[in-house]
């Protein structure tokens, strides 16, 4: 006997919706009800009669969650029966919980084109584009399930997303970071390579690890105002040059207000206490204050004001620590201007003076930085800058009869990768010159570092 | 049996022009809605068709949301557009062949949209400014300010 054509389209359609519901529970958003009872509809039967064994089978393995296995045999389905909605669906459901790739979305979007109100084709279509991040699509397909079928099994699976969406939404108040690698600088102990190496020393270049973690929290986050409280600490430990191994503890405090949508002030204080080689070296107390303004035209323009009072303490390595001991006051301008998608540039400038116990050590700093960001192909982003640092020293050094000029030119490359909004990998290489009248303080220095970074 | 001949035909005519996704002089539909809120419109030539679920399109159409109104429509390319209330999207051609690689144009006249890029050359005209995409998903708003136009376009993948 053979069946009538229009009743078997029907059937399997009817079929399909029944097994379809059924797949709407999914492990990562498994509701607190359960999952929906599997094989128990009365048209159950029919499909595994009417469609081909590769899709009856295939329907099998995706009831089993055997989704890669479903796959291949939906797959054959589909070669034989190529234009099968029903096969090309379930293909898309099966391949949508294994690679969710372009041809799972195609093939979805075949199913919304042959049922567009099938909450189960729309709750499906939702999954793919919340895996994807594409959360004003995903909340689409979820809201579309829920007006279909209020009280459908989809439709409290449906609200658990679109749930999950609000709170991802939602400023986070917490944040983790952790950054680490390797780092190679060519003279940790910044001496003249045209001279010999100091006592003690057997070569001035070395290889380190580099870890950094940072916490923070945001205790108020509103429209306009938001206060962060963080801790940040930083160790780097040299292969051989062991007493450089450097120690950074940082607390800082941050609050930032907008004026308007387009004037923002932000303050901070910041607690910085290091050791080297484990021991104390210095610490000191800084305050940072910003106006920024956004305009169309020009970017974003800053003016900031920092201050910093340093306290050292002496060592066997640095006798006369303390006599760095004392303020600095620096005042900047800066400019940062979005040419296109792909291309940005800074500049800055900034002027400092350091105070100290020993003014031969104070100097009067004039800095200019000019850098650019340019978005690579292959998601790549590559920060270039250049930046020239000229200080006037206080008096003269007693030890060189002379007052000391020094003037540091520096460039900075970082290509950065970034794998997901959370991990990131960034190959960067650092080169500086310091040019000084008096020979003992010039020398050259270049910093290669891979480093890996993950924020939670 | 002349006048039943005539009758059938009117009613099969009525038929087509009322049903939704009805294909109007041989026109092939490029697309169709597949999901709607509130009322939406579609003009095609001088004809005004109520957009339903499942209501073709066809190039050269131009779509129209209502105040609170909202419509997904799909394209044979696997395009999705999305637009919210107070829109309207005119599409201004439509070439796709399967295998090879087709062309779409969408004028969005006034309102907000989300297109979701399908397999063709995606380009979306606005009173301002012109975006052409492939595979990415992309926001437009169309509207006035200060007695200017204005067209947003915000990326949100790819």
């Amino acid at each position: 006997m053979q069946t009538d054509p229009t009743r078997r389209a029907t059937r399997i359609t009817l079929i399909t919706l029944a097994l379809t519901l059924s797949l709407c529970w999914r492990a990562q958003g498994a509701s607190a009800q359960g999952e929906p009872a599997l094989g128990t509809s009365a048209q159950d039967a029919q499909p595994h009669q009417e469609a081909s064994a590769e899709l009856q089978t295939g329907i099998s393995l995706l009831h089993r969650k055997s989704y890669a296995l479903a796959a291949a045999v939906l797959r054959k389905a589909v070669e034989n029966s190529p234009d099968d909605p029903n096969a090309a669906y379930y293909l898309g459901v099966a391949l949508n919980r294994t690679t969710a790739g372009k041809e799972a979305e195609s093939l979805l979007k075949r199913g919304l084109g042959e049922h567009p109100e099938s909450p189960e084709v729309n709750f499906e279509l939702g999954l793919h584009y919340f895996d994807k991040e594409v959360t004003a699509e995903a909340s689409d397909y979820f809201e579309q399930v829920i007006y279909l079928a209020p009280a459908g099994p989809c439709a409290d699976q449906a609200r658990a997303y679109l749930k999950k969406i609000e709170e991802a939404g939602k400023p986070r108040r917490w944040e983790l970071s952790v950054l680490g690698g390797l780092q190679y600088d060519s003279n940790v102990i910044l001496s003249n390579d045209s001279t010999p190496l100091p006592a003690g020393y057997a070569h001035r270049g070395d290889l380190s690890a580099v870890v950094n973690l940072r916490g923070s929290y945001a205790p108020i986050r509103s429209g306009a105002l938001e206060v962060t409280a963080g801790y940040s600490f930083y160790q780097n430990l040299h292969t051989s040059l062991t007493a450089f191994d450097t120690t950074q503890n940082l607390l800082d405090l941050s609050a930032s207000y907008a004026v308007t949508p387009n004037l923002r002030l932000k303050g901070s204080y910041s607690l910085e206490y290091l050791l080297l080689a484990g021991k104390p070296y210095n610490y000191s107390h800084n305050l940072s204050s910003s106006i920024s303004r956004v305009s169309e035209r020009w970017g974003i323009s800053t003016l900031d004001y920092h201050y910093s009072a340093k306290q050292y303490w002496n060592s066997e390595k640095f006798s006369t620590n303390t006599d760095q001991n004392g303020d600095n006051n620096l005042i900047g301008l800066s400019q940062l201007r979005q040419f296109s998608k792909y291309v940005t540039l800074w500049v800055l400038y900034s002027h400092d003076v350091d105070a100290t116990r020993n003014q031969v050590l104070g100097y009067h700093g004039n800095r200019a930085l000019l850098g650019c960001r340019l978005l690579l192909p292959f998601a790549l982003v590559g920060d270039l800058s250049g930046d020239v640092y000229h200080r006037q020293y206080g008096g003269t050094d007693p030890a060189f009869g002379v007052r000391r000029q020094d003037t540091q030119n520096s460039v900075s490359l970082t290509l950065l990768k970034n794998f997901s909004d959370r991990y990131s990998l960034s190959l960067g290489e650092v080169f500086s010159r310091n040019l000084s009248n008096i020979a003992d303080f010039a020398y050259s220095r270049a910093i290669t570092s891979a480093l890996f970074s993950a924020r939670f | 049996m002349e006048l039943k001949r005539v009758i059938g035909l009117a009613a099969l005519l009525g038929a087509l022009v009322s049903a939704p996704g009805a294909a109007l002089a041989g026109e092939p539909n490029v697309g169709q809605v597949v999901a709607i809120r509130g009322a939406a419109s579609i003009e095609r030539g001088a004809t005004r068709i109520k957009a339903q679920v499942k209501t073709g399109i066809q190039a050269n159409d131009v779509i129209k949301t209502a105040a609170a109104g909202k419509a997904k429509l799909l394209f044979i390319d696997d395009s999705v557009l999305t637009m919210s209330e107070n829109a309207t999207l005119e599409v201004s051609e439509f070439i796709h062949t399967k295998g090879k690689e087709g062309r779409s144009i969408y004028n969005l006249l006034d309102g907000k949209m989300r297109a979701v890029v399908g397999k063709t050359k995606f380009e979306v005209r606005t009173p301002t400014a012109v975006a052409a995409a492939r595979g990415t998903v992309i926001f437009f708003e169309v509207g006035q300010a200060k007695n200017q136009s204005f067209s947003r376009i915000i990326c949100l993948e790819g």
